[in-house]
């Protein structure tokens, strides 16, 4: 990391030609994967990032260098290029004092991954393998990885914020596949925290390789799913992954800023089904989205975004700040030194209600359920939206009756969460990355079951 | 500083070792409303080795480029081969060279000019209510892969890319189009660029769903390159060992029907002349009329299958290597796309599909996609629709081509890969609604 005289006459420069604000990263990453193919490692890497990013802001627009050269002269020369780009303007600053950011730690690692040997690691994978493996003779195939990083960053600005962060990951991923005649199904989970390999001991290894390997084996019976318009109960966890995309990515100072998305200048009014209150929280113990504070040096928050269905908050970067005229959020996050942080989601959650899930079934004549979600993405102009269902089961009747597969979810997602009629009280978070304009981070997206009363299911069965 | 890492690796008793480094340097400016709304100038360097330590391969990488991290990298690349039971062959061949491509510049303000004029007249575009990104980047790297076999090439290249994205706007409704050009910037002719992101989003304004069924389809050459970049990892050796895909066991089998799909690395937006691993490339038919002719493999894949290894071993510093292809592409056919229409008769047309991450299933070959197209009716392109899915299976669509347009392009670089391709006519498609 560099030191406060260093990154002082580095501001400076950046300030020397024009410019009214200026920020220095340094990112210092250390990262660990091991991949496992049946039962033998496949691929073991590891390695060291390291960065520098200047952002210089004049008015409402930004400059932006980075580099991996740490040597003072080439940053100092960097800084005053850029700064030369920005409008013309007298230097303002002559010194910088900085004020050291203290934060509450929340999210200390127990086990440093760093001191753990490698075969312990290894270890790891070995188990979830035997016990997905073990699970089913259907089973051929399980792949599993082995993640941990340590982040450490350094962010300081020329009004004097000198924040510090380490942040530990730890994330196991599992895969199962399961074969039959000629047709082969996977079953998928990825479970992740912000903590160290202490992780390994909370986490019950055989009951998560054989959910992947029951999701793999289950969807072997399934029949092509039925499309149209119909209800769908969506169950929790990573079920969150359609409020995150169809409406997090909308409250984002990014899309705000400029007047996009649905919900530019609708603050006090309803947006969504009364049913819907939802928060981002950077600040939930130890969770993957957590952050002491966010990759501009502000304390995390917690951000209430919707209270039973009206619009309370946004998610704002210092940038955007400047531009709406409102406060930052502790929302400012960047995946690597070679991204100028925007505003983004940290922990986006549902917060439960009251129904339950059996009722949510039991009331439904005709629909799916959608068990496991995969991935999806969203048009933030449009709000329109779609997601994969991994695991998903017809409703008949009000009552489960056959597994499908190839189910999509489609639809718009301001018209979604208002169709939103039940909201369940099993609330459960999952973790994932999240890819947008500064790069992919680690997200939590987490709700209680949900049941729309009409959405587009996409399938190719009768 | 790679003698250094050889001569270090001896001491560590690391029996083969390979580097691979890259350096970069890029400039990319965004205009929005009249004014440079970012401006961004970055330099990369990184250096990745693979070695092999009692007879296991490890990786490990560093962005701090002094001789002083290269003893934590190679205890890195130990560790990480104390965990592998076999070692990953290198290209043991004694092969030099240094490439250069290089394509004019233009200086900083002519780039500047440039941004604010496309924003700008974009923005004044007919319905055209914001410009999400009006761009100019360019940037050059080198690239340079040794062994201790006595391997070392390099290769240095630079691009220079426009890239526009615009939001129209009719009545409550909204839709985006993007549109990119690839080259000498001096040569860009804007307004062609803002016509195609314009009117590939306006024509869409209006979509309404279509009644479920299954209709024959025309997907635009847009949509056949985004499916060959999910599905061209079938042809992965890598996956045929695994028992992840469905091509396992079937060279030389007629499973394709008409098509024919080949790789070829000395076409597309830039030269790939050797793989990640320091082998050339050459152009190669993976499906030959509807055969499977080839897998693509890397050094490792090729040993262990005792096949000949293809020159697809593609990583960047930080990653192993993984298997894909560079320039991959359908030939072009030789209607135009409104004869096409008018063969097709009755059916749709798919211009956009969204959700390839999620909605495809490599192993199966089964996607359902949310999708937008238009309505081709009595040979016609008529109403635009949107809202549906469309749902297929890879093996079997593709052995289903009835016939392809002349309108071949790449789609826009993104990663390593590139894929070409023309609009092409299937017999049928499951639409859903």
């Amino acid at each position: 990391m560099l030191n406060p005289a260093t990154v002082e006459r580095v501001l400076l420069a950046a300030l020397s030609h024009g410019g009214d604000f200026a920020e220095v990263f340094v990112e210092n990453k250390i990262e660990q994967n091991i991949s496992m193919v049946k039962g033998e490692v496949e691929k073991a890497r590891s390695g060291q990032d390291f960065g520098i990013g200047i952002r210089i802001f004049h008015e409402n627009d930004y400059l932006y260098t980075y580099t991996s050269n740490e040597d003072e002269e080439h940053l100092i020369e960097i800084a005053r290029l850029l700064s030369q780009a920005a409008k013309k303007g007298e230097q303002k600053n002559k010194t910088i004092t900085f004020r050291k950011q203290f934060v509450v730690p929340r999210h200390l690692a127990q086990i440093d991954p760093r001191v753990v040997s490698i075969q312990q690691k290894r270890d790891v994978l070995a188990e979830v393998n035997h016990h997905a493996m073990a699970y089913h003779t259907a089973i051929t195939q399980v792949r599993a990885r082995y993640f941990d990083e340590t982040q450490k960053v350094l962010i300081a600005n020329s009004e004097g914020t000198w924040a510090e962060d380490v942040r530990v990951r730890t994330r196991l991923f599992v895969e199962a596949i399961a074969t039959e005649d000629n047709q082969k199904q996977r079953g998928y989970i990825a479970p992740g925290a912000q903590k160290g390999f202490e992780f390994y001991s909370e986490l019950d290894l055989r009951e998560l390789a054989e959910s992947a390997a029951d999701t793999a084996v289950r969807m072997l019976e399934a029949k092509p799913c039925p499309g149209g318009k119909m209800p769908v109960v969506i169950d929790n966890g990573f079920g969150g992954v359609i409020f995150h995309e169809a409406c997090g990515h909308g409250m984002e100072a990014t899309a705000v800023a400029k007047g996009k998305g649905p919900y530019a200048g609708k603050i006090g009014q309803k947006v969504v089904s009364d049913k819907i209150s939802a928060v981002d929280d950077g600040t939930v113990r130890n969770e993957w989205g957590s952050l002491h504070v966010d990759d501009e040096g502000t304390p995390a928050k917690r951000n209430v975004l919707l209270d039973r269905g009206v619009l309370k908050g946004y998610l704002i970067d210092k940038l955007n700040a400047r531009r709406m005229n409102m406060e930052p959020t502790g929302s400012a996050r960047r995946q690597s030194y070679r991204f100028a942080p925007t505003s983004r989601m940290t922990n986006t959650y549902i917060l439960p209600g009251s129904d339950k899930l059996e009722d949510m079934i039991a009331r439904t004549e005709y629909g799916l359920y959608a068990k496991t979600m995969g991935g999806g993405s969203v048009n933030t102009t449009t709000g329109d939206f779609n997601f994969a269902v991994l695991e998903g089961y017809m409703i008949e009747n009000g009552k489960l009756s056959y597994p499908v597969k190839g189910a999509t979810l489609i639809g718009n997602g301001r018209q979604t969460m208002y169709d939103v009629d039940m909201v369940g009280d099993n609330f459960l978070p999952g973790q994932g990355m999240c890819g947008s304009v500064s790069g992919s981070i680690p997200v939590n997206v987490g709700q209680p079951a949900l049941r729309v009363s009409q959405l587009t299911v996409g399938g190719s069965g009768q | 500083m790679i003698e250094q890492l050889f001569e270090l690796a001896k001491k560590k008793r690391i029996s083969e070792l390979e580097v691979l480094t890259s350096q970069s340097t890029n400039f990319s400016i965004q205009a929005y409303k009249g004014k440079i709304e970012s401006y961004k100038k970055t330099n990369t360097a990184g250096l990745g080795v693979r070695g092999t330590y009692q007879n296991g391969t490890g990786y490990a990488y560093t962005e701090r480029l002094r001789p002083r991290e290269f003893e934590t990298l190679l205890d890195m690349v130990k560790d990480n081969a104390s965990l592998m039971k076999e070692r990953e062959p290198l290209f043991a061949e004694k092969q030099e060279g240094s490439w250069h491509d290089s394509q004019p510049n233009l200086p900083e303000e002519e780039k500047i000019k440039l941004a604010l004029a496309l924003e700008d007249e974009a923005r004044a575009a007919k319905e055209v209510s914001d410009v999400s990104y009006a761009m100019i980047s360019s940037g050059e790297g080198t690239r340079q892969i040794a062994n201790t076999y006595g391997l070392n090439k390099t290769y240095h290249s630079n691009y220079n890319m426009a890239y526009l994205s615009v939001i129209v706007k009719r009545g409550d409704e909204v839709e985006t189009d993007s549109a990119y050009y690839l080259g000498d910037l001096s040569k860009l002719d804007r307004t062609k660029l803002i016509d195609e992101a314009v009117n590939k989003a306006r024509r869409k304004l209006g979509g309404k769903p279509m009644a479920v069924g299954r209709y024959p389809v025309v997907l635009d050459r847009r949509v056949v390159c985004s499916l060959l970049g999910v599905y061209s990892d079938v042809f992965s050796a890598r996956n045929i060992l695994q028992g992840t895909s469905r091509l396992e066991g079937q060279l030389g089998e007629k499973l394709f029907g008409s098509l024919t799909l080949l790789d070829d690395p000395h076409s597309g937006h830039e030269r790939i002349l050797f793989d990640d691993e320091g082998m050339d490339t050459a152009k190669r038919y993976l499906v030959c009329d509807g055969v499977v002719e080839s897998y693509l493999h890397s050094q490792q894949t090729a040993a262990e299958m005792g096949q000949e290894p293809t020159g697809h071993g593609i990583r960047s510093y930080k990653g192993t290597v993984q298997i894909a292809p560079h320039r991959l592409q359908i030939p072009n056919g030789d209607i135009d796309l409104a004869s096409l229409f008018k063969e097709m008769y009755n059916g749709v047309y798919i211009t956009d599909v969204q959700g390839l991450h999620s909605g495809t299933n490599i192993v199966s070959g089964d996607f359902s996609l949310a999708a937008q197209g238009f309505r081709i009716e009595n040979g016609q392109m008529t109403a635009p629709i949107k809202e549906i899915t469309i749902a297929h299976n890879f093996f079997d669509l593709f052995a289903q081509i009835v016939k392809k347009a002349n309108d071949f392009d790449f789609s826009m670089p993104s990663g390593h890969s590139q894929y070409g391709a023309p609009s092409i006519l299937f017999s049928d498609i499951a639409v859903s609604s």
